[in-house]
């Protein structure tokens, strides 16, 4: 498939509708909002295009090599901002539904605020691989291929973040 | 994508859920060393409010569809331009650097005979003064 992408627009077009919606994901919640998610999100699949030819299969799956390239221009965009901007909770859909009662409602969105906080105040590496987890369904193999590790030093950095995160929520009285 | 309603302990992707499980019979929670799941619980609880937290987000559908006609496009004009170079016959470096020999040459001959006609015109010049 990504041998005939380099050639034929049908078969980048495949891999475009294969992996947007994972590449999506994770750029949003690195960035924190639907326009830099969309934009950083073009300019990946621009960029992976303008690439392709150049790609070389040197074992890992097709997908790795399109985050390193959102990894990237989200590691830019971070930089020409000069600052960690912290995503508004308000912009992520809520957990809870319309009819949950509004006391527990709140009660339940400090505590995503203070969560979202925490995941923010872990190291990048950490970050990464909480959404590549969580909000893109990956297993520790596959983590593994994206961030350069293996799957066992995946699995210990996912008991470590989830120490440290716990010990962070604690320390503010979570 | 993915249902929340399956998020239990029992099927959370946490390593140590299934070291534990390993060790505890969950049909008999009175036993012994069914205490030693007890401190992996806070984490369980954690992971649980990451997953509810960190919900798969998919991008709006007119975008979705909008960059892939837009990705297709720059992909087709891509792919004439590269059929366009590859229909051009390449010029070896060795050729290249033949034409700058014969060039060069051709440019040293013409200012050498130019010296020489100028040389002729002005001894004639002298001779005939």
């Amino acid at each position: 498939m990504v041998v005939s992408a380099k050639t034929d627009p049908e078969a980048f077009g495949e891999l475009y509708q294969r992996n947007v919606d994972r590449i999506y994901s994770y750029i949003y919640y690195r960035v924190g909002n639907i326009t830099d998610a969309e934009d950083l999100t073009a300019r990946t699949f621009y960029q992976a295009l303008g690439g392709i030819g150049r790609y070389h299969d040197q074992g890992a799956p097709f997908v790795a090599w399109l985050y390193r390239i959102a990894h990237n221009l989200v590691a830019n965009h971070h930089r020409a901002k000069g600052r960690w901007q912290l995503a508004s909770l308000d912009e992520i859909e809520p957990a809870s539904k319309p009819s949950d009662n509004p006391s527990r409602v709140a009660e339940s969105g400090e505590r995503r605020q203070a969560l979202w906080s925490a995941i923010h105040r872990q190291p990048e590496e950490r970050q990464r691989l909480l959404i590549l987890k969580f909000a893109d369904r990956m297993s520790n193999e596959e983590i593994g291929e994206i961030l350069g590790r293996t799957e066992s030093s995946i699995k210990s950095l996912y008991f470590r973040t989830l120490k440290a995160l716990r010990a962070d929520l604690e320390a503010r009285g979570w | 994508m993915f249902d929340r309603s399956t998020l239990s302990w029992r099927n959370l992707p946490v390593p140590l859920v299934g070291a534990a499980r390993r060790y505890v019979p969950l049909n008999r929670p009175e036993t012994p060393v069914a205490g030693a799941i007890l401190p992996l619980m806070p984490f369980l609880s954690l992971a649980r409010d990451l997953a509810a937290l960190l919900v798969p987000v998919r991008p709006r559908a007119d975008f979705r569809t909008g960059l892939q006609r837009n990705l297709m496009a720059a992909a087709q004009q891509q792919a004439a331009r590269d059929r366009l170079f590859d229909a051009i016959p390449a010029v070896s470096s060795a050729q290249e650097n033949r034409r700058w020999i014969w060039g060069a040459a051709t440019v040293g001959s013409a200012v050498s005979l130019a010296g020489i006609a100028a040389y002729v015109w002005l001894q004639r010049h002298r001779q005939a003064a």
